[in-house]
């Protein structure tokens, strides 16, 4: 059952860009069994999705990886060429990104641009003719999959004639096309009305039993997370700052971080008006990161030694830990209790 | 308490090119919808996107001219007079703080564009101090004053927004989706400020957003919007808890909780489809394409705008029925 699908350890990765190396990943580890699904939480800039990028081999220049090892599916993607990746890229890991207006491509029909991923990855040997055929027919089962209406119609249309929901269920076609092991779901609903987001993530759902697939949800929307993951990584500037199950995370937060930013969202369910709690200050500079704990500068109850030094993980369970001098403390206190 | 703001039968359509000539269509934006604000209160509006609410604020500070209808404010009937005294009292925070501050103005350009125009500083040095202590007023600071918009993050950005805001020290803000492009964590803190100039300055909003949790939050009374109509309007309390409209219903089950125990216990109504198009709006109750309770008299009649509880409004046939 709890086959590792994918594993990343210690994933280092910098941009080189013109004002100095800005450390987008700083020692990331996650590990994913088959059948999960994983939600990475943080605000922009904290690396979720160049974690994922990483993954496809999708690190845009001046971006590369400095350290670690990405395992997943058999492949060493850390070491894999350009070539190797086209032929993973769709096939074993697909991706659908934030905005589907603009990652459709606007001159081609959406046929034509599911058919392509089944196309180049087809190793039937069948003849052109009869091979495009195939092409269609998979493509008008995989509209039918993901709920659209005359998907023979829509074969034909181009993606201006649709409407965002409409487009973005086409981008999970296009992501499905060749039953993928992996979806990398890049905040696929935030462009989306909240209607059509509870569309898009029951089917999202849905389709995940049907195909058996694992999927990474990345969004900063924790309503989103709770209702879809099992785990669930935090992540502060490139760094995951707290990892665990989702009952973990929401009922037994460890980290500052992750406590402050769910006292920070307002409740629909709240009877009571009650002053939210904000994180006080800015996210943080990645050209000039603190020496510490990033999020040092932000804590109510920052210590001497997080200005410093880079707290180590503290284990809670077998799933959940986190990355807090706090924490480290309060175990040293019970074991020095115990003793 | 007193009435700062009211519209009566708003209607606020754009001429859309057509097919056929001769033949005129519009692009029903806001079609008749009628509202107050009290002194000193907050007003939520929701709705999803091209439902006509950001069309509606617009159009209350007559940014757009009204098809039809009439804006009172403070008693007096603004929608064909010459707005500028009442730019004073009524101003805007828009979405997209990336977008609505001109990269070529200094901060406190920008913050003292308004000063200049109404001539609100004798001299030099009193503008300048009207600009830091409005910058202060939104948590910067005066040495942030000769600097430019890219110089800053999207919570700062927004601060300076609203600091131009308050520049001309307004009765009135709309806050068009103030905060829907910022970060999680940084939505708290320009929340936190809005509410905490409220009190501070006696301002009375108009709060536009599709979130329904940050709306319900910050407002005291919320319109629910569905193309280019109001269906529902309440307390925060009654929108959220006891619905009534069956679009509201969907919108708010739609919304995901941040609590697993909720989320994975709660009954989802997930809408079949889309909006439909504002050109073509549907017969009868608009909603009705997409209800899960539409009969043929939806399709007849227009369910009209009627008090379900004092001070709760409904626009639904069937609303008693479905409450049971």
């Amino acid at each position: 059952m709890s086959e590792t699908l994918l594993d990343i350890k210690n994933l280092r990765l910098s941009f080189f860009t013109p004002a100095g190396e800005v450390k987008a990943l700083n020692d990331i580890s996650i590990k994913m069994n088959k059948g999960d699904v994983l939600g990475i939480v943080g605000e922009s800039g904290s690396g979720k999705s160049v974690t994922s990028y990483a993954v496809m081999g999708l690190t845009a220049y001046p971006g590369r990886i400095v350290g670690g090892t990405i395992d997943f599916n058999g492949h060493k993607v850390h070491e894999m060429t350009e070539k190797e990746f086209r032929k993973m890229r769709g096939k074993e890991v697909s991706i659908i990104f934030q905005d589907p207006m603009t990652s459709l491509n606007p001159v081609y029909t959406i046929g034509n641009q599911i058919c392509e991923s089944i196309l180049l990855h087809d190793e039937s040997g069948l003849p052109k003719k009869e091979l495009k055929k195939k092409a269609k027919a998979r493509a008008i089962e995989l509209l039918t999959l993901v709920g659209i209406n005359e998907p023979e119609k829509r074969l034909k249309q181009y993606p201006h004639e649709l409407s965002g929901g409409m487009r973005q269920r086409v981008m999970i076609a296009i992501a499905l096309a060749c039953e993928p092991k992996l979806l990398i779901a890049d905040e696929p609903t935030t462009a989306l009305d909240v209607t059509i987001q509870a569309q898009i993530l029951e089917l999202m759902l849905e389709l995940k039993d049907k195909i058996g697939m694992s999927i990474i949800m990345i969004t900063h929307d924790l309503g989103v997370v709770s209702n879809m993951c099992e785990k669930i990584a935090v992540m502060y500037a490139g760094k995951i700052v707290e990892f665990g199950s989702t009952d973990e995370i929401f009922y037994n937060p460890k980290h500052e971080y992750t406590k402050g930013l769910l006292k920070s969202i307002p409740k629909l369910t709240d009877e009571e008006k009650e002053k939210l709690v904000p994180i006080e200050g800015t996210p943080v500079d990645m050209l000039n990161p603190p020496k510490g704990c990033p999020f040092a500068p932000r804590c109510k109850s920052c210590m001497k030694i997080c200005i410093e030094k880079m707290p180590p993980y503290t284990d809670f369970s077998d799933t959940h830990y986190s990355a807090c001098w706090l924490t480290q403390k309060e175990e040293f206190l019970k074991e020095e209790g115990n003793n | 308490m007193e009435k700062l703001i009211e519209v009566k039968n708003l209607k606020q359509y754009f001429p859309v090119s057509s097919n056929k000539m001769f033949e005129k269509k519009y692009v029903k934006a806001v079609d008749d919808v009628s509202f107050y604000i009290n002194k000193g209160e907050t007003f939520g509006l929701v709705g999803e996107s091209g439902c006509g609410k950001t069309t509606t604020g617009r159009t209350i500070l007559r940014l757009n001219k009204p098809t039809s209808g009439q804006i009172i404010y403070d008693g007096v009937d603004i929608t064909k007079v010459n707005m500028k005294p009442y730019r004073k009292k009524m101003q805007i925070v828009f979405q997209d703080p990336y977008a609505s501050l001109d990269p070529r103005m200094t901060v406190g350009d920008i913050v003292g564009e308004a000063i200049d125009i109404h001539k609100l500083a004798k001299n030099k040095k009193e503008r300048k101090e009207m600009i830091v202590s409005l910058l202060e007023k939104v948590g910067l600071n005066s040495e942030h004053a000769n600097r430019y918009p890219h110089e800053f993050s999207g919570g700062q950005r927004q601060r300076i927004g609203i600091a131009r805001a308050l520049a001309v020290n307004p009765e009135f803000i709309v806050c068009d989706e103030p905060i829907s492009a910022l970060d999680v964590s940084i939505q708290a803190q320009v929340v936190n400020m809005f509410e905490d100039l409220q009190k501070e300055l006696g301002l009375t909003y108009l709060f536009i957003a599709h979130d329904l949790s940050i709306v319900k939050h910050i407002s005291d009374r919320i319109g629910v919007m569905y193309l280019g109509k109001i269906v529902e309007l309440g307390t925060s309390n009654e929108i959220a808890f006891d619905s009534l409209h069956p679009y509201t219903k969907s919108l708010i089950s739609a919304i995901p909780i941040p609590d697993p125990e909720i989320s994975r216990s709660r009954k989802r109504i997930v809408l079949e489809g889309d909006v439909p198009s504002p050109v073509n709006p549907p017969s009868g109750c608009r909603f009705r394409t997409r209800c899960p309770h539409a009969t043929e008299l939806c399709a007849e009649k227009e369910p009209e705008f009627v008090e379900a509880t004092p001070g709760h409004f409904v626009a639904c046939h069937y609303y008693k029925e479905l409450k049971k």
